[in-house]
């Protein structure tokens, strides 16, 4: 990759007269950059957008405008068509309709009508690619950009976080999941210690974080004494991993304990009409926790809304599917807003695969489609009010700016300024990147 | 030579002929004929015998030493918890340890595998495999399902004939009989899952990235996908009864929600659970997807079952011809799967019969490689269900040994369970879990985390003593059920309007709910006595009452109660002790996990145990019943730890004994419970 | 990135250039993206860009990217920032048409106009605006080089000259705060007390000022701060994003504190009323203010916020209303 450059090269001017075209992306960005400039349109956007899709990254700034992450998962696979990228008129659509948005020329399905209305703040991506059509391995894919494999387990993109960067909060986790499970936000081959917390309900917070009252500070450190005598005697026998990594749970759970921070996961610190304005669904609650942990400096929260898989009566579904996540994910962009967060906080909206263009009549479904299917970025130093990459008529095809997931996750790192193309080695001594070679999407951004 | 040396020698000779079929080439060598395969084997001591044998050979080869034999309180806490899937309590580790009998180990194993808490602790193991839930489906219970799984551990089905049954059932999911139905609807609609997850649970096999394109490693095809869901061919997820009705249901539902909104949610409450069963004997024809990307056939072609490895299955099936497309109708191939009105041909009971054969060799291998991992913590072929045609088992000899002892036991998984853990290896110390990487056979059982399972179910026995005795019979779950269907069944379609009319829900009554129904009563009739005792100023009764209204509300906040977890839903709640610890969410095969986690610590810390364990709870009761110190100490140790404390830790504990009195016990038992030593299995 | 001692040198000379004579007058240079790159993209970049197969452009100069241009080609500098007589990208297009350095070698040579356009642009500073093009010095056999953001040449400006905070001062603040670096090759800085339980006591701020240099974002948010903590923060040359949200601050940004480079003040959750809004006036390059949650009426912020056009005024959040009780998903938990 060294190029040379030495001033012994032939330097004559005259001996070349073949003209060498310049690389044909660059070159037209160029020419978009240059006319947009001539119209007295700001270049800025378009030119690195444009550039980046063809550019190596070697070299490349980091954006690093996020600080941290809250990823929305949609687990079982979102229909694309009936939410993020409808096609009013086609016969794929069936009976779902579109809407404006706040957004000149952007429409979202009938389901959105929140969101429609803070559409300027959020990036869609309509061209999502995967190349794993089936639940486990889909949701794998999402989660860390690597297939699934049997023999190794690879971290997903909040781990990886909490492994490379020191965390703004030295006590709370730094990886949270609402509602997840072991094949959503994952620790994979790094130290336990990065693993997501789970928290179940989030009406419930964290549980057990505080020790009972009939127990003295002084007794619990005597307890504790106690306590690590044992261990270390076991640990000097067996020491293996797995025991290593419960010595380290039961660390961090002393400092969360310890901790002012706990109120975090207290939702009922809230005023009532905020929880009610995110939903009382868990989903809503857990985007509230989300914004609860994000102030405090959490850096990377996901939250599952489940029950996307809509193979049955999938229009019927998305009535009960979609306006908890409307609801949440704009309360949480508004809030996030007006609180100064939405600049350093990226929030993500994905899903594992789309769904069939095609209606399963008999059973009013749609099964899996990871060919083409949609999510959404905002925050965090993304330009709102745009929707990236285009499908066919009919939400089959992609036709131009495909992002394929690891691209999609390389983004998410890349705005965080995490470097996609550097190397990690797991401790069996194999080199993975944080997305998989990805590459950021740097359209994306302001 | 007695029998039993026949049929080790047997078992032997075919051992090293099977260790020869693991390569591709040898499949016209199968069985050699002169081999006879003794079935319904019961000679424990003597298989246990021969994989020590085998063991020895391989650690020698390998420069290793098998590790020392353990004592018998380690003994005693490792074969309850492997078998029994819980601690052993206080008396029955004494009761072990002071028997004099030399063949008391195999005899201990013996009695676990036959005890219902060995039940309870294989459902576990079965639940993750087979992804069991308690909701197939709006209004279809999973309790079928989770009941013919326990009848079958129960009766120690053969599991061959357990196999064979989740492939092939048919019938109503609700009805009595069908539980089996439950491993198809548990897939509902997704036939090729279903076939990727039937090829990786039972034969060890993974094929569902051939679900979408050709393997990238291995060598299947996405042909060979196609050709395998064509055995499940024309699987429909509503019974054979219900489809002759179902269309005079529908009517009848269309007309009733226009009229009556409520009475139209009753009657599909009535009728969806009723419709939902397998139906179909399979067509053993197949689509290939329209977007088949391969030049050696058509997108959209029709393909005939065909199994891609082993002997192949007795089925005479033609593709039909396909009639000329009509215009317009472009997609209509992949809308509705059974469009094609393919006739049946019974190509899923075929199909049962090739996974589940004998001659099937993968298939005895993977059970006995999952089995013999069950125990000793790792399998002799890792990952257990990703076996390739050029995969070696850590030990080629032994691996057959243990695949030829499935089969000559008539897949009586008991029995092998049993012969592998009474085998001198299964005493040797513990061994921490080998590098990546390492071929070596570990020179004894793996230490592991507890399973979710196991560390609830152990914490069950120090907080209420008697753990197995929550277990109940298999089905208690599911009669209500059976009930329900059986009455719905016998309505003719005006009845069930009629009854959606009455606006009245006659639901089948949960057992576990009318339970918690009586506890609530219980604790509400306490409540008043309690009212009535401050009133009175009884001290002493309001202290005691109180005791107890907490005791139950405890029970009822646990999440179903303090109940084995083999009792509690399918999976537990979110949130509950059991998922913290890794149980399984059941959404995916072996999704199961040893993981430490912080809440997991917190909750040891915090949670059930403090309270739980401090007031009513077994162990405090057995512990208050000790008058002496020692004695007390030495309690908590064996319950605990299965084990009396070190002459350190006996001095440092009499010592808080001394400074803080009764205070110190309860410490005690706290620091036992959170340390490592509890949570793994030595 | 490989870049040579002397190119770098190069470019520090021209990035302090623009730093040391400020901004250009509005309206009066040539801008880059408008006025030049078309010239140098139609004119130039077929000899001086990215290359196939691994070719060097001509002369080892590209002038497809800020980066680019800023390192030159093998016989050094080609623009140097306000002396058009000293930039080659100029002179040489002034050569007679014969010669055989005459600038493009190839067609037609430049217009007096075009060359007029070179002239002035140099002359007034060679700013790319926010202009990048593509990437800077990288690997050509990687074909096309990543792009400068404009956020990055903005922080390498800001940066220009500083030294990195010593490592020992470094880690002792990184006890205390999350101290993270803007970008990793810069010494600028984003310094967090939010999530910091210690919070920031007077001693600590006393000591705040050994940052005052490199701290590009300042967030002490959710802190309670001592009385009159703010008053006297000192000069922050580069300060341009401060967050007391949700802290205790109570009234009156900070008198003495110069925070000339100001863009973004979020004061969400505190308790400031209307009276701010003129302290406000303080900072004319002030881009976006947060003031939800403040005891400031919420009409009287609208007005205020609508007579100023070019400043993004964010109230508090506008929540929808709970949902319908009847909705079919209320209840339902997922």
């Amino acid at each position: 990759m060294s190029r040379s450059r030495t001033r012994s090269q032939a330097r004559s001017r005259a001996s070349s007269h073949v003209r060498l075209r310049a690389d044909d992306v660059s070159r037209r960005a160029f020419v978009r950059g240059a006319a947009s400039g001539l119209l007295g349109v700001a270049a800025a956007g378009a030119l690195p957008a444009a550039n980046a899709r063809a550019a190596s990254l070697t070299g490349a700034p980091r954006r690093g405008a996020a600080q941290r992450v809250i990823f929305l998962y949609m687990s079982g696979g979102m229909s694309h068509l009936d939410t993020l990228d409808p096609k009013p008129g086609a016969e794929t659509q069936g009976p779902t309709t579109a809407i404006d948005t706040n957004v000149d020329g952007i429409q979202l399905s009938q389901h959105f009508p929140l969101l429609a209305q803070s559409m300027d703040k959020v990036a869609l991506v309509r061209t999502l690619q995967s190349t794993q059509g089936a639940h486990a391995q889909g949701r794998y894919f999402l989660h860390t950009s690597y297939e699934l494999r049997g023999t190794i387990r690879h971290p997903s993109m909040g781990a990886w976080l909490s492994a490379l960067r020191e965390p703004e909060n030295p006590t709370l986790p730094g990886h949270v999941s609402v509602g997840g499970d072991i094949y959503s936000a994952q620790g994979g081959f790094l130290s336990s210690r990065h693993y997501p917390l789970p928290i179940g309900d989030p009406d419930a917070g964290l549980q057990d974080a505080y020790r009972p009252k009939t127990v003295s500070d002084e007794r619990f450190h005597r307890r504790w004494e106690r306590l690590q005598g044992m261990n270390e005697e076991f640990a000097r026998t067996i020491g293996t991993p797995s025991v290593a990594a419960y010595g380290e749970a039961y660390d961090q759970a002393l400092a969360l304990m310890e901790s002012a921070d706990l109120e975090a996961f207290d939702l009922s610190r809230e005023d009532e009409a905020v929880r009610d304005a995110y939903g009382r669904s868990r989903f809503g609650q857990g985007c509230l926790l989300a914004r609860r942990l994000a102030e405090r400096g959490v850096g990377f929260i996901e939250v599952v809304s489940g029950g996307w898989d809509t193979h049955n009566d999938n229009f019927e579904s998305m009535e009960d599917l979609c306006p908890p996540v409307d609801r949440g994910l704009t309360c949480l962009l508004r809030d996030l807003e007006a609180r100064g967060l939405l600049r350093d906080t990226l929030v993500v909206l994905a899903t594992e695969f789309g769904r069939t263009p095609d209606i399963v009549e008999a059973r009013s479904g749609r099964n899996h489609y990871p060919k083409a299917f949609s999510g959404l970025l905002a925050g965090g130093g993304i330009r709102g009010g745009q929707a990236w990459g285009r499908t066919d008529d009919e939400g089959r095809e992609v036709l131009e700016n495909p992002v394929r997931l690891q691209d999609f996750s390389a983004t998410i790192a890349y705005a965080l300024g995490l470097d996609p193309e550097r190397e990690h080695f797991s401790p069996s001594g194999r080199p993975f990147q944080v997305a998989n070679k990805g590459r950021p999407v740097l359209g994306l951004f302001a | 030579m007695n029998p039993i040396t026949t049929l080790i020698g047997t078992a032997a000779l075919a051992a090293v002929q099977a260790a020869t079929w693991l390569a591709p080439d040898a499949a016209a060598s199968k069985r050699s004929p002169t081999f006879d395969p003794v079935r319904g084997a019961t000679d424990v001591a003597g298989a246990a015998a021969r994989i020590d044998e085998l063991l020895e050979a391989h650690w020698s080869a390998q420069g290793l030493r098998g590790g020392d034999i353990v004592d018998d309180h380690a003994f005693a806490r490792r074969a309850h918890l492997h078998l029994a899937g819980r601690v052993p309590t206080v008396e029955e580790l004494r009761a072990f340890v002071a028997d004099r009998n030399r063949d008391k180990r195999p005899e201990l194993i013996a009695t676990l595998v036959r005890s219902p808490a060995h039940q309870s602790r294989m459902y576990a193991f079965w639940a993750d495999l087979l992804r069991v839930v308690d909701r197939l489906g709006n209004q279809v219970s999973g309790a079928p399902y989770e009941h013919f799984v326990k009848q079958a551990l129960a009766d120690n089905m053969p599991y061959d004939a357990f196999v064979r049954e989740l492939l092939s059932a048919e019938g109503p999911a609700m009805q009595r009989g069908n539980g089996a139905t439950g491993y198809l609807m548990r897939d509902r609609g997704m036939p090729e899952d279903n076939m990727a997850n039937t090829m990786r649970v039972f034969l060890g096999t993974r094929i569902e990235c051939a679900q979408c394109h050709n393997h990238p490693f291995d060598h299947w095809t996405q042909q060979d996908f196609v050709r395998l869901v064509a055995f499940q061919g024309g699987v429909q997820y509503v019974h054979g009864d219900a489809r002759a009705r179902g269309r005079e249901l529908i009517q009848a539902g269309r007309a009733l929600r226009d009229q009556n909104q409520q009475a139209y949610r009753i009657f599909r409450g009535l009728t969806r659970g009723m419709a939902a069963g397998i139906s179909g004997s399979g067509t053993g024809l197949a689509r290939l997807p329209k977007d088949y990307a391969y030049e050696d056939a058509r997108p959209n072609a029709i393909l005939t079952a065909e199994a891609p490895f082993g002997p192949a299955p007795e089925l005479d099936i033609a593709v039909p011809a396909e009639r000329p497309a009509r215009r317009g109708r472009r997609r209509s191939a992949n809308r509705g799967r059974n469009r094609d009105n393919f006739p049946e041909a019974d190509s899923r009971s075929a199909f049962a019969a090739w996974v589940s054969s004998a001659e099937n060799d993968r298939f005895a291998q993977v059970i006995a490689n999952r089995l013999w991992k069950l125990v000793m913590g790792r399998g002799l072929i890792e990952p257990v269900d990703d076996i390739r045609d050029d995969t070696l088992a850590a030990d080629p000899e032994l691996m057959a040994f243990l695949t030829q002892l499935v089969v000559d036991s008539g897949f009586d998984l008991r029995f092998v369970l049993e012969a592998i853990c009474s085998t001198t290896a299964w005493q040797r110390e513990a061994q921490a879990e080998p590098a990546p990487g390492v071929a070596a056979i570990p020179t004894g059982p793996i230490i592991q985390r507890m399973t979710a399972e196991q560390a609830w179910d152990s914490l069950l026995v120090l907080r209420i003593g008697d753990a197995d005795g929550t277990l109940t019979a298999p089905g208690f779950d599911a009669e209500a059920i059976y009930e329900q269907y059986d009455r719905v069944a016998q309505m003719s379609v005006d009845d069930i309007l009629a009854e959606a009319r009455s606006g009245r829900r006659i639901r089948p009554q949960n057992p576990r709910l009318a339970q918690r129904q009586k506890l609530r009563e219980e604790a509400r009739a306490l409540g008043r006595q309690l009212a009535q005792a401050r009133r009175q100023r009884d001290a002493e009764r309001t202290a005691a009452l109180r005791e107890q209204i907490d005791a139950l509300r405890q029970q009822l906040s646990a999440g179903g109660g303090l109940v084995r977890a083999s009792e509690l839903p399918n999976p537990a709640p979110d949130g509950h002790f059991l998922r913290n610890f890794g149980q399984s969410d059941r959404q995916q095969i072996e999704a199961s996990s040893r993981e430490a986690n912080v809440p997991q610590a917190l909750n040891l810390m915090n949670g059930l145990v403090d309270e739980a364990m401090a007031k009513g709870s077994a162990i405090q009761s057995a512990l208050g019943a000790l008058d002496q110190p020692a004695a007390k100490i030495t309690h908590a140790f064996e319950a605990i730890l299965g084990r009396p404390p070190t002459s350190r830790e006996r001095r440092e504990w009499l010592s808080d004994v001394r400074r803080f009195g009764d205070e110190a016990i309860t410490d005690l038992v706290w620091v036992l419970l959170q340390t490592h030593e509890f949570l793994f299995i030595g | 990135m490989r870049i040579t001692r002397a190119q770098f040198a190069f470019a520090l000379a021209l990035t302090s250039a623009v730093a040391a004579q400020g901004p250009d007058p509005v309206g009066a240079a040539p801008d880059f993206a408008r006025d030049v790159w078309p010239i140098l993209d139609a004119r130039c970049v077929s000899c001086h860009g990215p290359q196939k197969n691994g070719r060097e452009p001509k002369g080892g100069l590209r002038l497809d990217g800020i980066d680019w241009i800023r390192a030159g080609g093998d016989g050094g500098a080609v623009v140097t920032a306000r002396d058009p007589d000293d930039s080659p990208l100029y002179t040489l297009t002034l050569l007679d048409g014969d010669d055989p350095d005459i600038m493009p070698a190839k067609g037609a040579p430049l217009t007096d106009a075009q060359r007029a356009t070179l002239r002035a642009w140099i002359e007034a500073g060679a700013s790319f605006g926010s202009w990048t093009g593509s990437g800077g010095p990288a690997d050509i056999e990687a074909a096309a080089a990543a792009p400068v953001p404009p956020h990055r040449q903005h922080w390498q400006e800001l940066a220009h000259g500083l030294e990195p905070l010593p490592a020992s001062k470094l880690e002792a603040w990184r006890k205390v705060a999350t101290i993270r670096p803007v970008l990793p090759d810069l010494p600028l800085l984003r310094v967090s007390f939010r999530a910091r339980e210690g919070g920031v006591d007077a001693a600590l701020l006393r000591r705040l000022g050994e940052l005052d240099q490199h701290a590009v974002e300042l967030d002490v948010s959710r802190v309670e701060l001592p009385a009159g903590a703010l008053t006297n923060l000192g000069s922050w040359p580069r300060l341009e994003h401060l967050s007391l949200a949700n802290g205790s601050f109570r009234k009156g940004l900070p008198q003495a504190t110069a925070l000339p480079r100001l863009r973004s003040l979020n004061l969400f959750g505190t308790g400031v009323g209307s009276a701010i809004l003129e302290e406000l006036e303080r900072f004319p390059d002030l881009e976006v203010v947060y003031l939800g949650g403040t005891a400031i009426p919420a009409d009287m912020l609208r007005e205020w916020a609508a007579a100023r056009p070019g400043l993004r005024v964010v109230g508090a959040a506008d929540l929808p209303p709970a949902e319908p009780a009847e909705a079919p998903w209320a209840g339902r938990r997922r």
